[in-house]
């Protein structure tokens, strides 16, 4: 159990440069998810502190102690490092139980309690111990190489996507178990991963990386609602950017007035705003088009930018998830698409008129 | 994003042994090229404008068009109605269809030509190395048609097209690389065939080069047919190579979950039966039949029991030291391929694959006349002779052993050095019990194509060392056919299981 802390990292292939100047610090104990679209350096890093290669410059300490530096670079075996690599990479040719005593030393290896235990905390039933890898689901091979790579005692646990050759049926159950085991051993763990729902639902801290760089690092909810650029934004989830200007805490623009925490660019800036926050308003008495039933020119709309009662808009699609559902919205002020994402139990329909407002306050950022 | 096979950088060792493991195998390559240069033009025309050579060509030509022909025609429709039709026992057939592949081709013409004197000649011979051949056209062009996707068929027949016009013009151009690639082998094959075409009397470039050496060794005339068989072997890699084209295949999953609807063959089952049990009597019957009646004449008058063991101890140790060889040059070869992809691996891979193409005969000639000139001392030794083993069998112990490190995938590696095992226990839990099976598979191959091989053992085994296939020879030359029975019957006994494991390999590989 340590903290990791990476400095300065970087790293080059041939011409391209994988990693930039990489700054991350995993608390001891923490789980950390890296998020990123492919190829935008997240496996090299995590391969560089696992020590299956060594960067072109930089530090790598895990707590007090330096495994890369200057002069310095210690070799994968001996950084005690857990590795769970994608689609768990499980060795083909001996048992769960093997698999999993494999990093012990020889006299711990023969007893089953190490392996019966690992078992039982990632969730698995200890009459597995004697099937072969082949033998077992997607999901059990995953959660026998976690507890594989635990076994050892290892002070950080690095995790190479390793959800993301599951269905999705599995994923979310096993996703949930390999964390909970992660956290029940207060075991510092890093996760590599491009899905923007898994990092988000299981790491107490997600760093943002693209084109080789961190571009953010924060608590899943500070990350989602205050994201550091556009970029970030849109990858850690769907996002509206509306052209708006902004007055102190005021921004102007196509949905109405809207609050902007203190301390935003003023004037010209884009505004985010997730569909989430998009209300649908309950039709107001008299509004015979909010059921979509009476096709109706908007004359009855007297006044539809006043903020109390939304601005209005017409309903281009909607999408149905069972859960909830995304509607997708055309403002009828300047034509501006954007999505809402609202219950599925009342659903305007396509072609409908609808007022909406926004919820909360929104980010601005400087104009593009 | 960097995966964990794909590592800059070559380590030096590992690319020096490669090298050197190249250059061994292009060493007959090297003779050829080097032999040319050397002879010049006018000596080169001196020698190869002859009547002789011109009936040579002939020879050597009518026979492996011919061959390459009868044996696509033949493998192609026995894959066809043992895959895809509702023959009755249909995996008995395949068993029988595949099992001629055991026999040795000079232990087929040796089970006709003792029979009957009737096969000496062209037509013997086409019928001889076809019966021992067409395997190589009937494995390849089964296990394509078992991996083509139905659905292929499927969307030809919705589209209009009745079952004819969708064998011609969806199943066929499919089978087009199996059965070319097939047809390639048969030829390069029949251009290294010896035995066979020396007992039946049918004189090819390969019989004459022996002749030539034997008359009088190291002679100019038996080099220059060696270039001029080596030029033959690559006018046909070449041709082979032009007529696949550039066509994309839809790549066969190995996982097709639907077998084709299978033919009706109706009134047609009968001929076919008939066809089929004609082919495999003629194969599989005739020769086994005569060896049999040949091992109890020979049994009956004498059966020299201590010199059959003698050959059998000299053929197995030849084997285990050219399958050790074979083996150890192919490793560093493999490991380039797999762990370091990339055109330096492809090329290296490919070069030692040079010696598929290289007849026997040229091989064991460039190693006599490469010895004699530049390590005088390795002449005559067991040494030389499996050197030859290891260049020719080399790629048979390439393509295992690639597969077999194929098996250890590199991340096995990173998660056992995370584990805290150092690299050499890393190499000893995981990568060896790993690969182990396939390389000694791989080793299997080698061991028993090195027990049934003549051409090269005959040519540089040291005076007084015979095996199994020398001892057949000789027997075979003084025309006892009882003597050499129990050598051919041994070589039969060994080779069966090579087969098994090659139609198991060609099944997997399609």
């Amino acid at each position: 159990m340590t903290a990791l802390t990476v400095t300065g990292v970087a790293k080059r292939f041939g011409t391209t440069a994988a990693l930039v100047a990489v700054d991350l610090h995993v608390p001891d104990g923490s789980v950390t998810a890296v998020l990123g679209p492919s190829g935008c350096g997240k496996t090299t890093l995590l391969r560089l502190v696992a020590g299956f290669g060594d960067p072109d410059g930089g530090t790598i300490d895990f707590g007090p102690e330096r495994v890369f530096g200057p002069g310095r670079s210690l070799p994968a075996q001996r950084r005690r490092v857990g590795y769970v690599p994608q689609e768990g990479a499980l060795f083909p040719h001996v048992d769960v139980a093997a698999n999993i005593g494999f990093g012990l030393p020889r006299a711990e290896r023969r007893s089953a309690r190490r392996a019966g235990e690992l078992l039982e905390l990632v969730g698995l039933d200890a009459g597995l111990a004697h099937r072969f890898p082949h033998q077992l689901s997607g999901g059990q091979q995953q959660r026998v190489a976690l507890a594989r790579a635990l076994a050892p005692r290892p002070s950080l646990v690095l995790l190479d996507e390793p959800f993301s050759s599951l269905d999705a049926a599995l994923r979310l159950g096993t996703a949930r178990a390999v964390v909970d085991a992660l956290r029940a051993g207060g075991t510092t763990a890093l996760l590599v991963t491009h899905d923007q729902n898994e990092a988000l639902s299981l790491a107490d801290q997600v760093a943002v990386m693209s084109a080789g760089r961190i571009a953010q690092v924060g608590a899943p909810q500070d990350v989602y609602a205050a994201p550091a650029n556009p970029t970030v934004a849109a990858f850690v989830g769907a996002a509206a950017f509306v052209p708006a200007v902004v007055t102190a805490c005021t921004a102007a623009c196509d949905l109405g007035e809207l609050t902007v925490p203190p301390g935003s660019p003023q004037g010209e800036a884009r505004l985010l705003v997730r569909p989430e926050q998009i209300r649908l308003l309950p039709p107001a008495d008299g509004d015979p088009d909010h059921d979509g039933t009476t096709d109706h020119d908007g004359t009855a709309d007297h006044d539809r930018t006043t903020d109390h009662d939304g601005v209005g808009g017409r309903v281009v699609e909607v999408r149905y998830f069972g859960h909830d559902a995304t509607v997708e919205l055309r403002l009828d002020r300047s034509g501006l698409a954007v999505t809402a994402r609202v219950s599925g139990d009342s659903l305007p329909r396509p072609g409908a008129r609808v007022r909406l407002s926004v919820a909360g306050p929104v980010t601005a950022f400087p104009p593009g | 994003m960097r995966r964990a096979g794909s590592r800059p950088g070559y380590p030096r060792p590992l690319l020096l042994a490669c090298v050197l493991v190249a250059l061994l195998a292009a060493v007959p390559l090297f003779f050829v090229i080097g032999y040319t240069i050397s002879t010049g033009w006018t000596e080169a025309r001196r020698l190869l404008i002859r009547p002789r050579v011109g009936e040579l060509l002939v020879n050597t030509t009518e026979l492996v068009i011919g061959g390459m022909a009868a044996s696509a025609v033949l493998g192609t429709a026995a894959a066809w109605l043992v895959e895809r039709t509702d023959l009755p026992g249909r995996r008995v057939w395949h068993v029988l269809l595949a099992a001629p592949l055991a026999l040795p081709a000079f232990v087929v013409s040796y089970g006709w030509v003792s029979l009957t004197s009737a096969v000496e000649g062209y037509r013997g011979a086409l019928l001889i190395v076809t019966l021992a051949y067409y395997p190589l056209v009937y494995l390849p062009v089964g296990a394509t048609l078992r991996g083509l996707d139905p659905a292929l068929e499927e969307s030809a027949r919705s589209l209009g097209l009745g079952p004819w016009r969708t064998f011609a013009r969806v199943v066929l151009p499919q089978l087009r690389p199996a059965v070319l690639g097939g047809s390639l082998l048969v030829g390069l094959h029949l251009l290294a065939e010896f035995g066979a075409l020396q007992m039946l009397r049918f004189p090819t470039f390969t019989t004459a080069i022996y002749d030539q050496y034997l008359s009088s060794f190291n002679s100019p005339a038996a080099n220059m047919l060696a270039v001029v068989l080596v030029l033959y072997c690559g006018v046909l890699v070449v041709t082979e190579l032009g007529l696949r084209g550039r066509h994309r295949y839809a790549r066969l999953g190995s996982g097709a979950s639907r077998t084709a609807q299978p033919a009706r063959l109706g009134w047609f089952a009968a001929p076919a039966l008939a066809g089929l049990g004609a082919v495999v009597v003629l194969a599989l019957g005739v020769p086994l039949v005569n060896l049999v009646r040949w091992l109890v004449v020979g049994a009956s008058t004498a059966f020299p029991a201590a010199d059959l063991a003698t050959a059998t101890a000299t053929a197995a140790g030849l084997g285990l030291a050219g399958a050790l060889c074979a083996v150890l040059l192919a490793l560093p070869v493999a490991w380039l391929a797999v762990r370091h992809p990339g055109r330096i691996g492809m090329l290296i891979e490919r070069s030692t694959f040079t010696a598929n193409a290289l007849p026997g005969i040229v091989v064991a000639l460039a190693l006599v006349t490469v010895s004699l000139e530049i390590v005088p001392a390795v002449y005559q030794t067991t040494t030389l002779l499996i050197v030859a083993y290891a260049i020719m069998f080399l790629p048979r112990a390439t393509v295992a052993v690639r597969n077999a490190i194929a098996q250890a995938p590199p991340v096995l590696d990173d998660v056992a050095h995370s584990l805290g095992i150092r690299p050499v226990q890393a190499w000893r839990r995981v990568t060896l019990p790993l690969i182990a099976p396939g390389v000694g598979a791989g080793a299997i191959l080698v061991f028993l194509a090195v027990v049934t091989e003549l051409t090269a053992t005959l040519l540089l085994s040291p005076t007084g060392t015979e095996t199994l296939a020398t001892e057949f020879w000789s027997n075979v030359r003084d025309v006892d056919y009882g003597a050499a029975a129990p050598y051919a019957g041994l070589m039969v006994l060994l080779s069966a299981p090579a087969t098994f494991l090659l139609t198991r390999s060609a099944r997997r590989g399609s």
